[in-house]
């Protein structure tokens, strides 16, 4: 896993953005970025270069799981990992994010450990 | 109709209908309609006439007005405050977590540093010392330090994760303001249906236009004569 790969953090809540920024800087991850929602993330995605996005489910604008099949379906980003961590634990959430494609779902509250087993375990998978 | 009379028409209806009197037939077939209509219209008068009263019993006080301008809006504003105020308090914490954090690495890094250049020193000046390093003070409080520098960042760990509450409790919040907004919604629809129903009857009793504001209590004194004229009309058409 490159420690250098470019994050894309997408959240409507500062806090939210900033607590995992330090996570992942804890993780030895310092190349991140930030957007609000779905509506600012998809052109700086489009503008090339990430290789990581985590995303939240409920935001203004366009949603997370609208932001995933935007990601999906663009030939440039379609393989681009996604990781949600959103409070929306129902099953069926779980599953509609599964099925548009999305690569691990994390739900709030979460710890640290959480962040780094289900990143190391999105990159494992992409490598093979 | 009674039940006596309608099974009379219906064997009349029949009796034409054997006989081939089509005439006759329709029109015992339209008397059976009719009187059918007529049940009816008097159980939509009856309705209007409930519904009529119901609508003026609830009425439109200022209390409620009051919530729908004030309130309401107030207790958002409080809402939304309660996210703003705990966003800053979370971002305050953070900030502090954010500069300590690299405070007490650099420290466990120097302490580890310290640590081996003091074991060189009296490993070269104490040989044959069997009784370890356990013995000295400056070794133990090294040696504490890390272990303190450790629990530090652990525990600032857990600070900075605890932040989330900012996050979750926002997104209640927020959920709730979308609640209260629906009920808002409706208050002003409500509020707007039963004003304009107070300025239609001001209308029609004065026969001048009466633009007076569709909140307050100035349709009161026109609303009884325009009651009048709901009521009289209700009243000819016998309810």
């Amino acid at each position: 896993m490159n420690k250098e790969m470019k994050i894309l953090i997408v959240d409507d809540f500062s806090t939210m953005r900033r607590i995992i920024k330090m996570l992942l800087r804890e993780l030895g991850f310092s190349n991140t970025h930030e957007a609000n929602d779905g509506n600012s993330a998809l052109p700086l995605l489009q503008g090339g270069g990430f290789d990581f996005v985590i995303t939240d489910w409920n935001m203004p604008g366009m949603s997370g799981l609208h932001l995933l099949k935007a990601i999906r379906s663009d030939t440039h980003l379609s393989t681009l990992p996604v990781l949600m961590v959103t409070a929306e634990s129902k099953r069926d959430q779980v599953v509609e994010a599964a099925q548009v494609g999305v690569n691990g779902y994390i739900v709030k509250p979460f710890t640290a450990d959480t962040l780094r087993e289900k990143i190391e375990k999105i990159w494992e998978r992409v490598k093979a | 109709m009674n039940d006596k009379a309608l099974l009379s028409k219906a064997r009349s209806l029949v009796t034409a209908l054997e006989q081939g009197d089509d005439v006759k037939a329709n029109g015992i077939l339209e008397r059976i309609a009719a009187s059918r209509e007529a049940s009816l219209f008097v159980e939509i008068g009856k309705l209007t006439r409930g519904l009529h009263n119901a609508m003026l019993t609830i009425r439109l006080d200022a209390r409620l007005i009051g919530i729908t301008k004030t309130d309401i809006p107030d207790a958002k504003e409080r809402l939304n405050a309660v996210i703003t105020k705990t966003e800053e308090a979370a971002h305050r914490t953070l900030n502090a977590v954010e500069e300590l954090l690299p405070i007490v690495d650099t420290m466990a890094i120097n302490a580890d540093k310290i640590l081996n250049l003091h074991r060189r020193q009296t490993r070269e000046t104490t040989l044959f010392d069997i009784a370890g390093e356990g013995d000295h003070p400056l070794t133990d409080f090294i040696v504490r330090v890390k272990a303190d520098a450790q629990k530090l960042h652990k525990n600032l760990s857990d600070v900075l994760m605890a932040q989330d509450f900012q996050d979750l409790t926002g997104q209640v919040i927020r959920r709730v303001i979308e609640v209260v907004q629906e009920v808002e919604r409706s208050l002003v629809d409500f509020i707007r249906i039963s004003s304009t129903r107070r300025k239609t009857r001001v209308k029609k009793s004065n026969g001048v236009h009466a633009a007076g504001p569709a909140l307050t209590m100035a349709g009161e004194e026109s609303k009884v004569s325009s009651q009048d004229e709901v009521d009289s009309l209700l009243s000819s058409l016998g309810f």
